[in-house]
């Protein structure tokens, strides 16, 4: 099994204040602030070009802030980063590995380059690459390769994981299983920072979600308190349906994008009734009818107007 | 920290065997020049046996090709794929990886050693050891590792490709390893003189006929082997 996390101490896991990120003469991040606590799974999410990964790089120490600062457990990444490894599972997007090695030996060698008193034969078994152990990391498929990617994180430090798109070019199956080890880690205490551009992800596994857009930290939740709407109840019915009666009897009705209508009352159950009674009577049968919740998605594109 | 050192070797070193493109060139090419050259006596080797100059010429550029080429074309490619990157974020320090290197550098250049000596005394080399040999081969990995990290951390990928494999053959030409540096124009020999593989192949070439070798080939080959580890750890990074 998957050991407690090593360290009880009380520094938080990661801590950004008011970090400014250049390359070069662009500003790539804005005085973001965020930090993930113990046992906690945070979602980075944003558009292409957002940030995301320049903020993880940063938190591994590979950039400096031009402002501001970054700890990891209370430590600056840029010049401890040796001290923090010991704690810490990364996993890079597109990071490789030395070629001619087989999958085993891959996760051999960072098991003992960490230190890890997990097997690595356990670790295998737990991403379901014990069927490809003797294969060449180089012949994987690109899913495989991220589950690869995902046990070599695995072998790191109990106490915090860093994973830049884990399910990005996985398949349906292999998501599910990177999805659930995000989770057991994360019952076991094991912080999680994950960036990723899919938003069911996040709401699977995320306690909360940092949306950054364009360099600037726009949204720093709960996904509870994100997704939670007391205002609307949505609906998917064929495009340009004629609401004006609906909107007599419940409340004003907005057609967001064609096919998508969002009637503007609170989600009660007398009004949820009238709303499907009503599509009804028009010989609607709809696909989709959400009361009180909203999606990330739809509260990210509000957030950011539109971008992602 | 020995656990991780020797990790990495083991895992360097299978990586090495299993690859057999760079095999055939690093360990190929020099057994191949050696035997050709030492049997078609076409190469001004001076009044000696062709492979009496030839064996300790190409002992220097089996270093050159293992210390030098080998690492700066590999870690160019690691950096382009980003395993470096994979590396630095684990408890692995930069001075456990460099060693790592140097330690599967040593173990490469001494099988090569053995295979180039087998054939040489097999084609009728008599080498005659001096100890000074051993601090020869010494300085010289540490210069050729050290020059292989300043390229890998200039260049990546097929650049870092390019630019060892440019190196290689000028130092080939230019460094006496094939023929005596006297045949070179008179005003490029001091210059020459000033390369880590000339002074190795001098030193070789010396120190395996029982002599201690010159003055200026030491003085060359050491201020490298402190300079060009200096350089790379000043400009390699874990990126």
């Amino acid at each position: 099994m998957i050991k407690q996390p090593s360290s009880p101490e009380a520094e938080e896991p990661i801590e950004l204040v008011d970090v400014t990120l250049q390359h070069g003469d662009l500003t790539a991040v804005s005085e973001a602030n965020f930090g993930v606590a113990r046992g906690e799974v945070v979602a980075l999410v944003g558009p292409n070009g957002a940030g995301k990964t320049t903020l993880m790089e940063a938190i591994q120490g590979y950039l400096r802030p031009s402002a501001g600062k970054v700890r990891v457990f209370g430590q600056n990444p840029a010049t401890s980063r040796a001290n923090i490894a010991g704690r810490w599972g990364v996993m890079p997007q597109n990071g490789g590995l030395p070629m001619g090695l087989t999958v085993g030996e891959c996760v051999a060698l960072f098991a003992e380059l960490h230190g890890c008193s997990v097997e690595p034969s356990e670790i295998l078994n737990l991403t379901g690459l014990a069927g490809l152990a003797k294969r060449r990391w180089r012949r994987l498929s690109g899913g495989e390769q991220q589950r690869l990617s995902l046990a070599i994180a695995l072998c790191g430090g109990q106490d915090l994981m860093l994973l830049d798109e884990p399910t990005a070019a996985v398949d349906s199956a292999g998501r599910d299983l990177v999805l659930n080890l995000i989770t057991q880690r994360a019952a076991n205490g094991t912080s999680v920072l994950l960036t990723t551009h899919r938003f069911d992800d996040v709401e699977r596994v995320a306690s909360r979600v940092v949306m950054i857009n364009q360099g600037r930290i726009v949204c720093n939740q709960s996904v509870d308190s994100l997704t939670v709407d007391t205002e609307h109840i949505r609906f998917t019915a064929p495009a340009e349906l004629d609401t004006r009666r609906l909107a007599e009897l419940v409340g004003p009705v907005t057609e967001k994008s064609p096919g998508r209508f969002e009637v503007t009352v609170a989600p009660e159950p007398a009004n949820l009734a009238a709303v499907v009674s009503w599509l009804a009577g028009e010989g609607v049968a709809p696909e989709l009818v959400t009361a009180g919740r909203t999606s990330l998605e739809a509260r990210f594109r509000e957030l950011t107007g539109g971008a992602g | 920290m020995k656990q991780r050192v020797a990790a990495l070797v083991r895992a360097d070193l299978r990586s090495a065997i299993r690859d057999g493109e760079q095999l055939l060139l690093t360990f190929g090419i020099p057994l191949v020049l050696l035997v050709f050259f030492s049997t078609i006596d076409l190469l001004p080797t001076g009044n000696r046996e062709p492979v009496d100059y030839l064996a300790p010429g190409i002992l220097a550029l089996a270093l050159l090709s293992i210390a030098f080429v080998r690492l700066a074309i590999g870690l160019g490619f690691d950096r382009s794929f980003g395993a470096i990157k994979r590396f630095a974020v684990t408890p692995l320090r930069v001075g456990e990886f460099l060693a790592a290197k140097v330690a599967v550098t040593i173990v490469l250049f001494a099988v090569q050693m053995m295979l180039l000596a087998a054939v040489g005394l097999a084609l009728g080399w008599q080498p005659s050891l001096n100890w000074l040999l051993a601090v020869a081969v010494g300085l010289g990995v540490l210069a050729f590792i050290g020059l292989g990290f300043v390229v890998a951390s200039l260049a990546e990928g097929l650049k870092a490709l390019a630019v060892a494999n440019a190196l290689y053959i000028a130092l080939l030409l230019l460094s006496g390893l094939l023929f005596e540096l006297g045949r070179l124009p008179s005003w490029l020999q001091p210059v020459v003189k000033l390369l880590p593989s000339t002074a190795v192949a001098e030193l070789f070439r010396e120190t395996l006929a029982g002599a201690s070798g010159p003055s200026w080939a030491w003085l060359t080959l050491g201020a490298w082997a402190v300079a060009a580890p200096l350089a790379a750890l000043r400009l390699f990074k874990y990126t």
